[in-house]
């Protein structure tokens, strides 16, 4: 198959300035970087050319020629420690001003003179960079090497994000929440919604650790906007906000990125993820960004398993048993586990000390779902969706609150809830919505993807009241 | 068509109450066909367009809308009137669309993360980006927009002209240097 097109970007208008002044600086310090015997790159060059020259009257260049052209010229591309063969750059930038410029190369840096030569011209050019890109408002560089099964980090492999959210009242469709918001009546006895300390702020600043080459959400500034809708979105109608008195489970949480935000919403909240990073950097979040009152649990597990954990809990309160063996959490990380081992069975310790980590002291090691009223659910999924096991336990909450960059998966995995099964009445009524237990009550789009075809939304759905449901 | 996507844009200035009124006050339309021409061509990779920012985003609202016709109620459309309302009665039957609080980005910088192949090339080296989403469009991308294969291979048909005629003032040759106004 024929490869697509490449385009030579010499300005990036898609990234910030620092960005851009990190690329240049890049490049410059790139082509400066000879190796020994590159001072003849140009005669050659000039031979090869000469070459090519003599073969003009050949209209059309076969693929066999092109590819030997361009072996050929590859191979003249030596260059120092930080030139040869490097393959690709990789930049990370935050709104905070540290960034991580990653370069991967075709060639090992694994060995000791190798790996030595090549910290010692990264830390050079990471003052460089910094020196460089500080007019722009960076503070800090780091430079990290990779080749294949190598990493070499000079001087640190995460940054840390600062995001300001808008946080305070719902503003959109309140109206239509009032007797919603009646029916949810917060008792006195909850825990921490009686103290006015609890009442977030209306603005605030999360702190996040991104770690290279883990998932991060590219556009900062609309994430603080994702944080924000999803905020307002989880509290309901309320004018002033105030801690919800029922828990939140969050599945796909990632690095906590909206646990963090969402955590001073809820009495307590259940937070899964099946990456192993993924948890590490949301442990490591969620205490960074831990308010008075906050009460989150991250567990390592697989969406499905929490799912099908959570459905085997319901089944059993409804057969008036007291749960099977599915019915905590533990359940769920416990599979999780098993299933890396079969897999990777030289990393138990490793699972281990993630476990170890996962679930805050004070819960002793597992959270039993059993004790958790968990009414909101959030989840902000991969671009496949829950997919049908995760599907059939949505119903089951009151508030759905599903932010996801694929519409057409979202659509699919909340299809069920909004309209009735299997029934044609959708046309008949002109394209009005009937059955179903949820609607939808507030929905959102984010342009996380400027000039792309892809796009963030979010729809919080929430359950009919009885005398909807007909 | 355009009456729903107002409604849309206004909602980008992030005022859902805009939005909601923008909506009730716009004579809407049935719903569209599923299949809408774009009117936007994709950008190449890395470039941007300000001053289509906001209409792009109206079209790639619009097309959220439509995805999730099946699943947002259509709001208001039995809901009486506020008192005070202005409305002419024709409109108190037709569903407004349900209110879509849409969030914009800056035009322009807002990619924190961006990930480049190191093309060496000669002496020279610099970064490119692969056109994978025009590439994939009916009818492929047009050369002369891009610095792709094709227009590598004409830019390089060229440099020979050139050189070759350089060649004739002096022996001292600049070689594989690419015109950077074709290569957006």
């Amino acid at each position: 198959m024929k490869p697509p097109p490449k385009v030579r970007i010499d300005h990036f208008p898609v990234g910030p300035p620092m960005m851009n002044a990190l690329m240049e600086e890049t490049l410059a310090a790139m082509r400066e970087d000879k190796g020994e015997g590159d001072d003849d790159g140009e005669e050659e060059a000039a031979e090869a050319a000469q070459e090519e020259e003599g073969q003009e009257e050949e209209v059309v260049e076969t693929t066999a020629r092109r590819r030997q052209l361009r072996r050929r010229k590859h191979s003249k591309s030596r260059g120092g420690p930080l030139r040869r063969k490097l393959f690709q750059a990789n930049f990370h930038t935050t709104l905070s001003g540290e960034c991580i410029v990653t370069l991967i190369y075709h060639r090992n840096l694994g060995g000791e003179a190798e790996g030595a030569a090549w910290e010692a011209a990264a830390e050079l050019l990471r003052q460089r960079l910094l020196r460089a890109a500080s007019e722009f408002g960076c503070r800090s560089v780091d430079v990290i090497g990779r080749s294949r099964g190598v990493a070499r980090v000079v001087e640190k492999d995460h940054v840390q994000e600062e995001l300001e959210v808008e946080f305070g009242g719902r503003k959109n469709g309140g109206e239509r929440e009032e007797g919603g918001g009646a029916a949810e009546p917060s008792p006195p006895s909850s825990p921490s919604s009686s103290s006015s300390s609890s009442s977030p702020p209306p603005r605030r600043s999360l702190r996040y650790r991104q770690t290279e080459g883990s998932f991060s959400q590219p556009n900062g500034r609309v994430c603080e906007s994702m944080l924000g809708w999803a905020w307002r979105a989880a509290l309901g109608s309320e004018d002033t906000p105030r801690r919800r008195s029922d828990d939140l489970l969050e599945l796909y949480c990632g690095n906590g990125n909206f646990t963090a935000a969402l955590a001073p919403a809820f009495r307590r909240v259940v937070a899964t993820e099946v990456s192993r990073s993924g948890v590490a950097s949301a442990i490591v979040n969620l205490a960074e960004n831990a308010g008075e009152g906050d009460d989150v649990v991250v567990a390592r597990a697989d969406a499905e398993r929490v799912a099908a954990a959570l459905a085997a809990l319901d089944k059993g309160e409804r057969e008036g048993e007291g749960g099977g063996g599915g019915d905590t959490i533990a359940a769920a990380v416990a599979e999780t586990a098993e299933k890396d081992d079969e897999n990777n069975a030289g990393e138990n310790e490793a699972a281990d000390d993630v476990f170890a980590g996962v679930v805050p002291t004070s819960l002793g090691g597992n959270a039993d779902l059993s004790t958790f009223d968990l009414r909101t659910l959030f989840v902000d999924p991969p671009r496949a969706g829950v997919g049908l096991v995760t599907g059939r336990v949505l119903a089951r909450f009151d508030r759905v609150l599903y932010v996801s960059c694929n519409p057409e998966s979202l659509a699919a995995d909340v299809a069920a809830l909004v309209s009735a099964k299997g029934e044609g009445s959708d046309s008949a009524f002109g394209g009005q919505r009937g059955g179903g237990t949820h609607e939808v009550t507030a929905a959102a789009v984010f342009d996380q993807f400027p000039y792309t075809d892809h796009i963030e939304c979010g729809l919080l759905l929430e359950r009919k009241k009885k005398e909807e449901l007909n | 068509m355009t009456t729903t996507i107002a409604a849309a844009s206004s909602a980008s200035s992030s005022s859902s109450q805009a939005a909601a009124a923008a909506a009730a006050t716009s004579t809407s339309t049935p719903p569209e066909p599923k299949q809408q021409r774009r009117r936007f061509p994709p950008l190449a990779p890395g470039s941007v367009a300000p001053e289509e920012y906001e209409a792009r985003l109206e079209e790639k609202v619009e097309r959220v809308r439509s995805l999730l016709a099946g699943v947002l109620p259509s709001s208001r459309s039995e809901e009486p009137l506020r008192a005070g309302e202005e409305d002419g009665g024709r409109q108190q039957r037709e569903p407004a669309p349900f209110p879509l609080e849409v969030f914009a980005s800056a035009d322009q910088g807002f990619r924190l993360r961006a990930e480049f192949r190191v093309w060496h090339d000669g002496g020279d080296l610099y970064y490119v980006m692969f056109d994978t989403v025009r590439s994939k469009l009916k009818g492929g991308v047009k050369e002369e927009s891009l610095g792709g294969v094709g227009a590598r291979e004409r830019e390089r048909k060229r440099e020979k002209e050139d050189r070759s005629l350089e060649r004739k003032k002096t022996k001292k040759t600049k070689l594989f240097f690419v015109h950077s106004e074709t290569l957006r």
